[in-house]
C-alpha cells in the first residue's frame, strides 16, 4: 500500500484516537466529526510511509481537533461582534484589528519579553533554539553537553514563567480579550 | 479560565506539552493515558497549549538576550529600540546580531518587511533574504544557514563532500547544486526548486525534489506534500514578480506585506480563495495595491493599521 497501512491503521486506532478528543473536550458528535475530516485528508492526500505511526495520527487529530476549535470560535465571535455592533451592512463584521487590539500586543510583547529576560541564561537561549529555531530537544542536548532531560527542564521553567505571566495578566485585566482571542471561548 | 488547577498538574501539563512536539508513539500513547485519567488534566493542558499558541505572533519580535553580548551594546541598542518603537509598524531597520553562545560563529541576519538582503556565504554560495525574514549563519561553516521564519532564495555551489545544509525549524534541506526558494512561517515550510536538486529532511523519511517542483510541510500533523512548479515562479519575487497558480490569497496577501513592506491580510471568507496569476510589482509600494485588487478580483482598503483584501464589491464607498 502505497500509505504504508497508515489508513488501515487509522482505523484500527479509531477508538483510541476518539477517546482521545474526548478526553480533550469533544462532543462525541465533534470527535466523529473530526475523525471523518482526518479520514477524509488521509484518502486525498497523498502520505508516504511514516516512522512512529501512531504519533503521527495522535498529532495530526491533535492538530484537526485545534483547527476545529478555532473555527468554532471565530464563528461564535463573529456572531457575537454582529451582536455588538449591531450596525454594519449584511452582517458583515468588521475585521479590522482595533486600535485596543494593537495596544494590547504591544503590551504583551512587552510582558513576554521581560519574562524571557528574567529567566536564568542558559534557560533562554534553550528556549529559543526550542521553540523559536524549532531545533529537536535531543540535538540541543548534544550540542549543550547536558541530557535531554536537563535539555526539558530548562524548557519547563521558560514555560513556566510564560504561564505565569499570562496568568497575571489576565487577572489584571478579566474584560480584556487575547490577542488571538480564541482561547477558552468555547464551554468545556 | 481552567487556572485553578494546582501546580503539580500545570507542571506535568508543560512537560508533556514539551515532549509532545517531537514525541514518538509511546509519548503520545502515555500522553493520551494521562489526559484521560482525570478532567483537571485536560483543563491543564489545554492552558498551556493556549499560552503557547498565543506567544506565537509574538515570538518573532522578542529579542533573546545572551550576556557575552552585552558589550555589544550599540547595535544592541538600535535594535531593541527598533523593535519596540517599530516592529509592529515595520519600520525595523534590518540589524545584525551576533551572539557568542553556543556557537561563537553563529550571526543572525534580520530583514524588515519590504526590505532586501544578500548574503554571501562563499563564493558561489549567495542567500537573498525577503522582508521580515530572519536567519542564522556561521562564521566559520560557510556551508551551515537556518531559517528561523520569513522566505530566502538560495543560489548554492554544491560541494558532494561538503553540501550545504539549511535548517528549518526541525527540517533539514540538503542540496544537490541548486537554486531554491524556502519560506518558513507559522510552523509552515514551503521548499521550491529552480535548479538541481535538493533533498529534504536526509535519511529515513527524505524527500527529494528536482527543478520544477515544490513542498508544502505543514508540520507534524500532516505529510510533506509535493507539487509541480513552473521554474520561473522559483524565487521570482526577487526581481520583483510573484507567480502564482492557484495560491490561497492569504498567502498572496502574505507575500505582498514581505515585498511591500505594509501589512496586508486577506478577511477570512476570501483567505481560501485560489489566485492565478502574476503579479508585478511595479517600485510604487503600497500604492499599487488599490490598482492591485481587480486583478485579485477582491477590494482592497487601506485601514488605520494595514490593507485589507475584502470581498469584490464590499468595499466602502
Amino acid at each position: 500500500m502505497s500509505d504504508g497501512g497508515l489508513v488501515s491503521l487509522f482505523g484500527e486506532l479509531r477508538p483510541a484516537l476518539l477517546r482521545y478528543l474526548m478526553a480533550r473536550g469533544a462532543s462525541a458528535d465533534e470527535a466523529e466529526d473530526i475523525l471523518q475530516d482526518i479520514h477524509m485528508k488521509m484518502l486525498a492526500d497523498h502520505i508516504g510511509p511514516v516512522s512512529q505511526a501512531r504519533a503521527y495520527l495522535y498529532s495530526m487529530t491533535n492538530n484537526h481537533f485545534l483547527m476545529h476549535r478555532r473555527t468554532a470560535d471565530r464563528r461564535t465571535r463573529r456572531e457575537e461582534d454582529w451582536s455588538e455592533i449591531n450596525g454594519g451592512r449584511d452582517g458583515e463584521v468588521d475585521e479590522r484589528p482595533s486600535v485596543e487590539t494593537e495596544l494590547i500586543a504591544r503590551e504583551q510583547l512587552a510582558i513576554l519579553q521581560r519574562v524571557l529576560d528574567e529567566l536564568p541564561e542558559r534557560s533562554r537561549i534553550i528556549f529559543r533554539r526550542f521553540r523559536i529555531d524549532g531545533e529537536p530537544q535531543r540535538r540541543i542536548a548534544e550540542e549543550l553537553g547536558i541530557s535531554v532531560s536537563a535539555v526539558e527542564k530548562h524548557l519547563a521553567r521558560a514555560y513556566e514563567a510564560i504561564t505565569l505571566a499570562r496568568r497575571r495578566w489576565d487577572e489584571d485585566r478579566p474584560d480584556r480579550r487575547h490577542l488571538t482571542g480564541e482561547r477558552n471561548r468555547h464551554a468545556i | 479560565m481552567p487556572y485553578d488547577v494546582d501546580d503539580n498538574i500545570c507542571a506535568r501539563a508543560i512537560e508533556w506539552h514539551i515532549r509532545l512536539r517531537d514525541g514518538d508513539d509511546a509519548t503520545w500513547e502515555a500522553f493520551a493515558e494521562w489526559l484521560a485519567a482525570n478532567e483537571r488534566h485536560a483543563e491543564a493542558y489545554e492552558a498551556i497549549e493556549a499560552d503557547d499558541l498565543a506567544i506565537d505572533p509574538l515570538l518573532p519580535l522578542v529579542v533573546i538576550r545572551e550576556a557575552a553580548n552585552d558589550q555589544d551594546t550599540p547595535a544592541r541598542g538600535r535594535w531593541r529600540g527598533g523593535l519596540f518603537g517599530g516592529a509592529i509598524a515595520a519600520s525595523v531597520a534590518a540589524a545584525v546580531l551576533l551572539f557568542s553562545s553556543p556557537a561563537p560563529s553563529r550571526y543572525h541576519v534580520v530583514t524588515a518587511p519590504g526590505e532586501r538582503r544578500v548574503v554571501a556565504l562563499d563564493a558561489a554560495t549567495e542567500v537573498t533574504l525577503n522582508g521580515a525574514t530572519r536567519m542564522t549563519f556561521d562564521r566559520k561553516d560557510p556551508r551551515f544557514a537556518s531559517l528561523a521564519s520569513g522566505e530566502a532564495l538560495f543560489r548554492v555551489g554544491h560541494d558532494v563532500q561538503n553540501p550545504f545544509r539549511l535548517q528549518v525549524g526541525g527540517n533539514v534541506v540538503e542540496d544537490a547544486g541548486t537554486v531554491f526558494n524556502v519560506v518558513h512561517e507559522r510552523g509552515e515550510v514551503r521548499v521550491a526548486v529552480a535548479e538541481g536538486k535538493i533533498v529534504y529532511n536526509p535519511g529515513a523519511r527524505a524527500v527529494s525534489l528536482d527543478a520544477g517542483q515544490s513542498l508544502v510541510d505543514r508540520g507534524g500533523a500532516t505529510r510533506v506534500k509535493v507539487s509541480d512548479v513552473p521554474i520561473t515562479a522559483v524565487g521570482s519575487w526577487k526581481s520583483g514578480s510573484l507567480v502564482y497558480a492557484g495560491a490561497p490569497l492569504s498567502r498572496v496577501a502574505e507575500e505582498l506585506s514581505r515585498a511591500l513592506g505594509v501589512r496586508i491580510t486577506a478577511a477570512p471568507s476570501i483567505a481560501d480563495q485560489p489566485f492565478f496569476g502574476t503579479i508585478i510589482l511595479d517600485g510604487s509600494g503600497a500604492g499599487q495595491l488599490r490598482r492591485l485588487g481587480s486583478a485579485l478580483n477582491v477590494s482592497v482598503e487601506e485601514r488605520a493599521d494595514g490593507w485589507i483584501m475584502r470581498p469584490a464589491g464590499s468595499a466602502a464607498p
